[in-house]
């Protein structure tokens, strides 16, 4: 199938790809690795404009809007700025884990892409283990962070990036348990597959394993409300104080990329993807990208940081024994009613949801007593 | 409750978040300042309930950025029954007043505090356990205030006027007897004889004062003072027949007596037993003490073992160390975790020396070698090392023995001090229970006997002074009813005072170091080891209380929402859960609103009227007061 036998509105209602579109496997490669650079690039820049004139509105401010019309031009003129800025690396540091670590936190976030479907098909490698692909990377970026903050000889980076891992390891958990779940729903690992499944999308037959999922993507992804480990008032700026110009602007840019693939893969698992109505399949994929990603910005304009010790509290105590529940009920609804209409499913996994939250908190405490003063 | 209230939070947060989007921008601009600010919106929903916070500045001290403002009118309202000292007294003495009176140099006042709920103010001022200092609010913070060694200051600074007040019933023709004179028998006798019932009691030995004369060694209460206080018991009509035991409670009956009051204490020593217990060498720790007491020659010779963990077993070893034991050990069976002795007093013995044996029992006392050095003298005790185990009823760790473990030591003198029991004689007939405690009514002490009460260590076992004494006052409450009378002996001594504003905080700073003797005087002598406290370090001491009994009327609790980091260790700091925070959207948007318009009050006063906001409706366009609008909730 090339591009000129298919128009657009056959793509949004058959809309298949072949695994080697537009034709040849080094073809497809590239042009896939050029869709891919592209979209994250210019998503990127448009997400950071979002993000600014989103929080500004939130916080009743008017955000950006001198440079270009609306202020558009403001991520180009950040950009020029990073780039002409002098690049300093601390004396004491370690230098050579002080270059590398913005490469090693921004290479993996850029690989969780490979297995995005934009479309049916359309995805630089349909993975048959898409899904543990992007976990096993999306986790390797941390290594980037920690090498960060051990490579600045600074004592608040080290703070930022210990903060960073424990952060990681704790959340990873109950990340996992929730991806599982959706994964026993669809019966595969691929992300396609598990968009081509969705005849109504997980989040209605997850609700709990959706808001596992956000709750620990957006503590990996070191946004507020969890952005411990560049906590201002506390570290400074955690483990990037001593990066500058392009370095930094690399982390900053790798921090953008993955939000914008925890929004892809939010998509992908739990809005259906690609799939809807009336709109071709690569409009509704940006789309819900782009609303995921303000329900993010959203959640970060109205929630303050949590303190370390509330943090770890929440994953440990709370996600990661609802996360085992939720699975296990999840297990026992595929075993079961495999083939049952889906909206007493809908229903049941609803009451599941209220129930387990109201029912764990009962256990759930926050704190840990008395501070001495 | 509390999570809900966090869900609740965080939706109406993304509601008001939600609607800011929809909303035109606000930005406030003085003309003046060139400066742009914008309302500061996000941030956590603080409540501080009023009725609960007592004005301790605990939230304002644990705030690492200071951004808590507490302003207090100072016009105080009691609130007494809140105060965890008092609560925990188990006779109810009002210490969170005395030690305020005491920072106020008003010491007189202070003794007529103690005195109204507490006729032994010297005695427990001297060796009270103080329950109440493991319950201070202020060992929340640090160390607890040194609410005993307060008492006895404001002992040794009487200037009487509790006398004044002090009234003695019209004589109501009744006849109390009281047996035994400890201080549960001496404190329900002063209270019944100033109920003006003739209250007799009688001793069997031949002072007054029971364990306190008999039990507790010269250097902790030295005996003068002791007697001092009986004196004061003495005057208000209390006869103390000494050297009268009492052996039949009929007889009592009989020679007119309407009550009698059973508080014979706890004076029987608990053996030991194991093989050998009946070697002279072997003397328990009660009897001992009391033979100490009585003015006896004791001979202990050099090497003393103690057994024990108790506060018996560290006076037994300590008095022994007093005269003349070059070696003093305790051995005890657990650790020092499980120790029933008081704290203060384990390190005083550590401190003058006596060595401690941990996780020993005795297993056999055997006479020294009959033949060689030292033939016939001392004896053999014979230990086995224990392990603790589960833990049993009385919560601590039960300990074990390790099979095959024995080992020996060589003493002159072995003291058994492992506890003590009531010694009912049998022609009292009165019920007994486990451990030959008397069976009484727990509300009332009545035993089943018609006419009969009992209280003290004959009934709860061996305990402390102050539960003595609280025995005592609810003896007294319930032979005055059983007598026809109202049972109120509540009495009030000290002046009616206003409450006076609070000048300052409390004082920062740790408890100080009470003064003792040197060690070299304690080892040879009997004298006091705890020396009294000058006015200045009392005062000092006395300040130091966060006066959690007092509501202050606070007029401004402010958290200034532009310094504060939302950590929530006023939360966790608070001992009275009067704050409140949940990670929610901040409910002090008014009180930015205020620090924005403070600048106004920066300026000028001619050019007042220029400052304002940039756009004329700005101030309407400003979120409602939610913080103000619960505030006014919870007042109501």
């Amino acid at each position: 199938m090339s591009l000129l036998d298919t128009s657009p509105i056959n793509w949004a209602t058959t809309g298949t790809l072949s695994p080697d579109w537009p034709g040849g496997y080094w073809l497809h490669w590239v042009v896939f690795t050029i869709i891919i650079l592209v979209f994250v690039l210019a998503m990127v820049m448009g997400f950071i404009y979002i993000e600014r004139r989103f929080v500004a509105r939130i916080q009743s401010r008017l955000g950006p809007n001198r440079a270009g019309l609306f202020g558009l031009l403001q991520p180009v003129f950040d950009a020029i700025k990073v780039l002409v800025k002098e690049d300093i690396v601390p004396a004491g540091g370690d230098k050579l884990v002080h270059w590398w670590a913005p490469v090693v936190a921004f290479v993996p976030a850029l690989m969780i892409f490979v297995v995005i479907p934009f479309q049916d098909g359309a995805l630089l490698a349909d993975l048959n283990i898409g899904i543990l692909y992007v976990v096993a990377v999306g986790s390797v970026g941390m290594v980037g962070v920690f090498m960060a903050g051990w490579g600045s000889n600074n004592k608040y980076s080290v703070i930022g990036a210990m903060r960073a891992v424990a952060q990681i390891i704790t959340y990873e958990i109950p990340l996992g348990l929730a991806i599982i779940s959706v994964v026993l729903l669809s019966g595969s690992l691929s992300l396609n597959e598990i968009v081509n499944s969705q005849n109504i999308p997980f989040i209605l037959l997850q609700p709990l394993g959706f808001l596992i999922y956000f709750v620990s993507a957006c503590a990996e992804l070191n946004r507020t409300p969890f952005d411990l480990l560049e906590a201002d008032s506390e570290i400074v700026a955690g483990y990037h104080i001593e990066y500058s110009g392009m370095k930094f602007a690399i982390f900053y840019l790798a921090e953008y990329i993955e939000a914008l693939a925890v929004s892809a893969i939010i998509t992908a698992l739990f809005l259906s993807g690609w799939r809807g109505p009336l709109l071709p399949p690569w409009l509704w994929f940006l789309i819900k990208v782009v609303v995921v990603f303000m329900f993010i910005v959203w959640v970060r304009g109205t929630i303050p940081r949590l303190r370390v010790d509330h943090a770890m509290a929440l994953s440990w105590k709370f996600l990661l024994p609802v996360a085992l529940l939720n699975l296990f009920i999840t297990s026992i609804e595929v075993i079961l009613w495999p083939l049952v209409l889906p909206w007493p499913i809908i229903l049941l996994n609803l009451a599941i949801m209220v129930v387990l939250i109201l029912l764990w908190s009962r256990f759930f405490k926050l704190g840990g007593g008395r501070v001495e003063v | 409750m509390k999570f809900e209230r966090y869900g609740v939070g965080i939706a109406k947060g993304m509601a008001v978040t939600f609607q800011n989007i929809l909303r035109r921008p606000v930005t406030t601009q003085y003309p003046d300042e060139r400066l742009t600010v914008s309302r500061r919106i996000r941030g956590n929903e603080f409540t501080w309930f009023e009725k609960q916070c007592a004005g301790c500045f605990t939230c304002a001290r644990s705030c690492p950025i200071h951004c808590i403002e507490i302003v207090s009118s100072g016009n105080g309202t009691e609130r007494t029954a809140l105060a965890p000292c008092r609560q925990t007294c188990p006779a109810g003495v009002d210490a969170a007043r005395y030690v305020r009176l005491i920072a106020e140099g008003k010491f007189a006042d202070a003794l007529a505090v103690v005195r109204e709920r507490l006729p032994f103010p010297s005695v427990c001022g001297y060796i009270c356990a103080h329950p109440c200092e493991s319950k201070c609010t202020r060992g929340q913070i640090d160390e607890p205030i040194a609410i005993r060694v307060l008492k006895r200051f404001a002992w040794e600074h009487d200037a009487g006027i509790w006398r004044k007040q002090s009234k003695v019933a019209p004589p109501s023709g009744r006849r109390v007897a009281i047996v035994g004179s400890g201080p549960a028998g001496l404190c329900a006798g002063y209270y019944l004889a100033k109920l003006g019932h003739a209250v007799t009691a009688f001793e069997a030995l031949a002072e007054p004062g029971g364990m306190t004369r008999y039990g507790i060694p010269e250097y902790r209460l030295p005996k003068n003072i002791l007697r001092a206080e009986i004196k004061e018991i003495e005057n208000v009509g209390v006869e103390i027949r000494t050297n009268t035991r009492v052996d039949s409670l009929d007889a009592l009956f009989a020679q007119g007596y309407d009550a009698i009051f059973l508080a014979v204490g706890a004076q029987q020593g608990i053996g030991i037993g194991v093989e050998g217990e009946d070697n002279p060498r072997v003397m328990g720790g009660v009897s001992f003490l009391r033979r100490v007491s009585m003015g006896e020659k004791v001979e202990v010779g050099d090497r003393v073992a103690v057994i024990g963990g108790g506060n018996t077993a560290m006076d037994s070893a300590r008095t022994a160390r007093r005269l003349g034991a070059k070696e003093v050990t305790i051995v005890y069976r657990r650790t020092r975790a499980e120790m029933p002795a008081s704290h203060e007093e384990i390190e005083e013995a550590l401190v003058e020396g006596i060595k401690i044996y941990f996780l020993a029992a005795p297993s056999r006392i055997l006479p020294s070698p009959l033949t060689g050095e030292g033939k016939g003298e001392g004896v053999k005790l014979e230990c086995i090392r224990m392990k603790l185990g589960a833990p049993d009823a009385s919560g601590r760790r039960r300990p074990e023995p390790i099979k095959g473990s024995e080992f020996t030591m060589d003493f002159d003198t072995i003291i058994a001090a492992i506890g003590q029991r009531p010694e009912i004689p049998v022609s009292f007939g009165m019920k007994v229970g486990r451990g030959n405690i008397i069976q009484t009514d727990p509300d009332t002490l009545a035993t089943d006997k018609k006419g009969i009460f009992a209280g003290g260590d004959a009934v709860s076992g061996p305990a402390t002074v102050i539960e003595a004494v609280a025995a005592g006052r609810k003896a007294a409450t319930s032979i005055d009813k059983y007598l026809g009378g109202s049972g109120i002996i509540d009495e009030v001594l000290a002046p009616v005072e206003k409450i006076p504003p609070r000048v300052a905080g409390p004082r920062e700073g740790w408890r100080p170091e009470i003064p003792t003797i040197p060690y070299d005087e304690r080892i040879n002598s009997f004298k006091g080891v705890e020396l009294s406290i000058d006015e200045e370090l009392a005062i000092e001491e006395a300040k130091r209380c966060v006066r959690c009994d007092l509501a202050y009327g606070i007029e401004k609790f402010q958290i200034d929402t532009g310094l504060c980091m939302n950590c929530g260790l006023c939360v966790e700091a608070c001992p009275f859960n009067a704050l409140f925070f949940s990670y929610s959207y901040e409910c002090a948007k008014y009180r930015r609103r205020e620090l924005v318009l403070d600048k106004e009050k920066l300026l000028p006063s001619d050019r007042k009227q220029i400052s304002g906001y940039a756009r004329p409706d700005a101030a309407a366009l400003l979120p409602k007061q939610t913080l103000l609008v619960e505030r006014d909730k919870l007042k109501k």
